[in-house]
């Protein structure tokens, strides 16, 4: 849903500084928001509790807050990305009175997962006391609605509210956080921090809702428009858990792996690998900005000259733009990448020290950093995929990312030390490399996918799509 | 493999229709090649001898059947099925047509719907070259089935018959009567009904008491139905211009003086037949076979006369005119009944044409097999504008 990039692409174009910094601050938070709120949380955190909470309560309170980030996004991947694709179908078929419907459905279907995956774990696995395993769950839960309402909020172009709700929501988690913290321990941490959580999944949600026409009926309706989606299920659900297969490795076979209330971690490796995930961040705002503006005026342009009945020379020059808008456009976020990249690995003993971290994580940062560049080009892969609707496609991108980063990490481990984040960035260049050879193969045939393979007057079964 | 394909279709659409609408050559082309390999991919079953009905998609089967069995094949189509199609293409709004730009004086390049009237026509010779015989109601009609390259040995006519011996029974009511004629069909354009009402407005006035009947259902159109009534209430003939609805036709025969028939369109109406065995005399318009109805076929030996007189269309002067000559003349009347009695007799009758039937299906059930297909590749079935274009 392009929507958003467009009113940000307007604000960069003002012939002044702050419009252009103001729209990547936007890009950014519309676009790595939820990311950049788990790493700010757990870094944030770590930092900020030093000295004023006892050791043991802070990791309890960063082993909950990290499981629940990584199970949370593994549960509602799958969703948020049906819901996505149901959405923009609606926005297209200015159907926009079923939307309520969808946001309650995602809730729904969100928060109940949570319900039932967290109150074992946190209740009966995790060694939490009553209250602490209480706001675990109600952690869980809110974290889930920031997911849900995180997919709905690019189709919105008032990207004030959700950067103020992102920024006003951190400030207000670590502060109650600190402070409560202060009194009562694990519980006070996760107690404190769910009140900036909840401002977050609230002020998202009355932002969505007020958007929409508020007539919610039929939520049953759309299970039948449900099916043909379900690959979009799978490509949700092994996209995040291709991100997050590699770090759960390492916590059970990396000897150096720690455990807290009862749940093993590894906070050099995770730590290493949230802050190399950052570099991503500026590639990703430029892909909302420029790259996916740009295509995507090309993309209807394509798809309407079919439709309005253009000749095939016609139809083959909207292509042939459509092609070198994109492929243009990915050379430049490439460019934009490998310049952050290179900046960032050169910079590491810096960062290493700026933030924080431990000398030991200096070679796990660098081959993250590394693969966070073909990251960012597998998310973007990802996403023009499901501009094309090549759903089985997306699924074989997303099985082999989860395959080469399990088998990585596994190997990874199995070398040692000096080899922890090889395997991560081993796995992400063959996905991205092959992320991109499926958008080029298939980009280049647009014109016989589009009116044969993907084409539903032709398919005897409506899930033959490449 | 199916990127190889997609390339013919390109291909194709740069070799047929460049500057057309590629969504509707898609279609139009799958839809076309879709039916053509469908035909070509059907279980055939097994018989002594192949009938269709049509050119179009039966009529390939019929000839695939005929090449792959080497068992004859008839094809009796009373319309012919492409001009049919034609008129049905030149008229489909489901065809995009890409509105001309500019001030070029030169001819428009080829559109799609000359694309699928020539797809028809290519079906139609393929079967033309490998059916025999092709059998049609009227000799116009093979001007067409000639053009689109039936072979001239395998052309025959077999007309429509109707049942001469209950038609001839009706006896003629000779008593002093007004004058009565009657147009027997569906109240509908194109059987132009307004004519015959302008006509019969005509007459009243050298014939004060005609009765002129409209015979025939008017509720397929009803708002033309009620426009005739108006018509005929604006020309001051409403009690003259009768609508009876469906109607005994027997019942009414032995008294009308003669048939009005006005259509636009027609192939072998049965209603001058019928009418001429009840000993009935018509006034036609230039349509379908009526002039061979009217003054009998070119064979007719010895000829019988003139069965009543065949006018230029949406001309309600001249069919007055022939009706009222008709009209005012009963030892005319009479003759011109008498014509069209014996034509049907000799020509028309029911038996006789379904005896000729009979002997087509036996003859070919009977048949040894046949050779190989001698198709003629010197046919007439390219358009000369299509050659322009190409």
């Amino acid at each position: 849903m392009a929507g958003v990039g467009f009113a940000l692409r307007r604000l960069a174009d003002r012939s002044d500084l702050g419009g252009a910094a103001q729209a990547y601050l936007h890009a950014t938070v519309i676009t790595s928001g939820p990311w950049l709120m788990t790493i700010l949380a757990l870094a944030g955190v770590a930092y900020l509790t030093e000295g004023v909470v006892d050791p043991s309560h802070a990791l309890a309170f960063r082993t909950v807050l990290i499981y629940t980030f990584c199970i949370t996004l593994c549960l509602t991947g799958g969703p948020t990305m049906v819901a996505s694709r149901m959405m923009a179908d609606m926005i297209f078929a200015r159907r926009m009175g079923e939307a309520s419907s969808l946001i309650v459905a995602l809730y729904a279907v969100s928060l109940g997962a949570s319900l039932l995956v967290a109150a074992p774990l946190f209740f009966l696995i995790a060694d939490l006391s009553p209250s602490a395993s209480v706001a675990a769950v109600v952690n869980f839960g809110l974290v889930a609605a920031v997911w849900a309402g995180a997919t709905f909020i690019t189709a919105l172009k008032d990207y004030w509210t959700i950067t103020i709700a992102f920024a006003v929501g951190m400030i207000m988690a670590f502060v109650m956080a600190l402070w409560l913290g202060g009194m009562y321990q694990t519980s006070g941490l996760l107690w404190g921090f769910n009140i900036g959580l909840g401002a977050i999944a609230f002020a998202l949600l009355g932002r969505i809702l007020a958007e929409y026409p508020s007539d919610v009926r039929n939520v049953q309706n759309l299970g039948k428009r449900l099916r043909p989606l379900w690959p979009y299920l799978v490509v949700g659900a092994l996209h995040n858990l291709g991100g997050w297969s590699d770090k759960w490795i390492m916590w059970w076979a990396a000897p150096e792996a720690q455990s807290a209330i009862n749940l093993p971690f590894y906070s050099h490796y995770d730590g290493a690998m949230f802050a190399a995930y950052l570099t991503m961040i500026p590639a990703l705002a430029a892909f909302t900005l420029h790259v996916e503006t740009g295509f995507f005026e090309r993309y209807r342009r394509f798809y309407d000259d079919i439709a309005d009945h253009a000749t095939l020379p016609e139809i083959t020059r909207a292509h042939r733009n459509l092609m070198e808008t994109l492929f243009g456009g990915l050379r430049n976020l490439v460019v934009l990448q490998a310049a952050v990249t290179v900046t960032a690995l050169l910079a590491v003993p810096t960062l290493v020290e700026m933030l924080d971290m431990d000398f030991r994580q200096v070679g796990m940062l660098r081959f993250g950093i590394l693969g966070a560049a073909f990251h960012m080009l597998i998310v973007v892969a990802t996403i023009l995929l499901c501009y094309f609707d090549l759903r089985y496609d997306n699924m074989r991108l997303q099985a082999v990312f989860l395959g080469t980063n399990v088998i990585g990490a596994i190997g990874s481990s199995a070398a040692g030390f000096p080899f922890y984040g090889y395997g991560y960035f081993l796995a992400a260049m063959v996905t991205a490399l092959y992320g991109l050879w499926l958008v080029y193969r298939r980009v280049g045939k647009l014109p016989y996918i589009t009116y044969v393979t993907n084409n539903p007057s032709l398919r005897s079964n409506a899930d033959a799509l490449i | 493999m199916a990127v190889s394909k997609w390339r013919l279709t390109e291909r194709l659409y740069v070799k047929l229709l460049p500057g057309a609408s590629f969504l509707d050559f898609f279609w139009s082309w799958r839809a076309l090649m879709g039916g053509l390999f469908q035909m070509l991919l059907t279980p055939l079953p097994q018989a002594r001898a192949y009938h269709t009905i049509s050119t179009g998609y039966a009529g390939l089967l019929a000839a695939r059947a005929r090449i792959e069995t080497n068992r004859p094949a008839i094809l009796t189509e009373h319309g012919i099925y492409t001009n049919e199609r034609r008129i049905e293409i030149a008229m489909a709004d489901w065809l995009h047509e890409r509105a001309p730009t500019g001030f070029s004086l030169k001819r428009a390049k080829r559109d799609l719907r000359e694309f699928w009237i020539d797809a028809f026509r290519s079906y139609a010779r393929v079967a033309y070259q490998a059916i025999d015989p092709i059998v049609t109601l009227y000799t116009g009609n093979q001007i067409m089935q000639r053009r689109d390259g039936a072979p001239e040995s395998a052309l025959r006519v077999i007309p429509n018959g109707v049942d001469y011996g209950r038609f001839s029974r009706i006896e003629r009511d000779q008593a002093a009567r007004p004058p009565q004629i009657a147009l027997i069909g569906r109240v509908v354009p194109i059987k132009d009904v307004k004519t015959y009402i302008r006509a019969a407005a005509v007459l009243k006035q050298r014939f004060p008491d005609l009765a002129a009947y409209v015979m025939g259902p008017d509720e397929e159109d009803p708002v033309y139905a009620k426009e005739c009534r108006t018509l005929a209430a604006h020309l001051g003939v409403s009690d003259t211009v009768q609508f009876t609805g469906s109607v005994k036709l027997d019942d009414y025969l032995g008294q009308l003086d003669a048939i009005a028939l006005t259509s636009l369109s027609e192939a072998q109406p049965l209603v001058v037949l019928e009418a001429g065995a009840a000993g009935v005399p018509s006034v036609t318009t230039d349509v379908g076979c009526c002039r061979e109805l009217i003054f009998g076929q070119a064979s007719e030996d010895p000829p019988f006369g003139a069965g009543g007189a065949v006018t230029a269309g949406a001309d309600p002067e001249a069919t007055a005119n022939a009706l009222g000559a008709i009209l005012a003349d009963p030892a005319r009347r009479t003759a011109m009944g008498k014509a069209m009695q014996q034509r049907v007799k000799a020509s028309y009758d029911k038996p006789d044409i379904l005896a000729v039937y009979n002997e087509l299906y036996w003859n070919a059930a009977r048949a040894p097999d046949l050779g190989t297909v001698q198709t003629t590749s010197d046919a007439p079935a390219q358009r000369p504008q299509i050659e322009e274009a190409a």
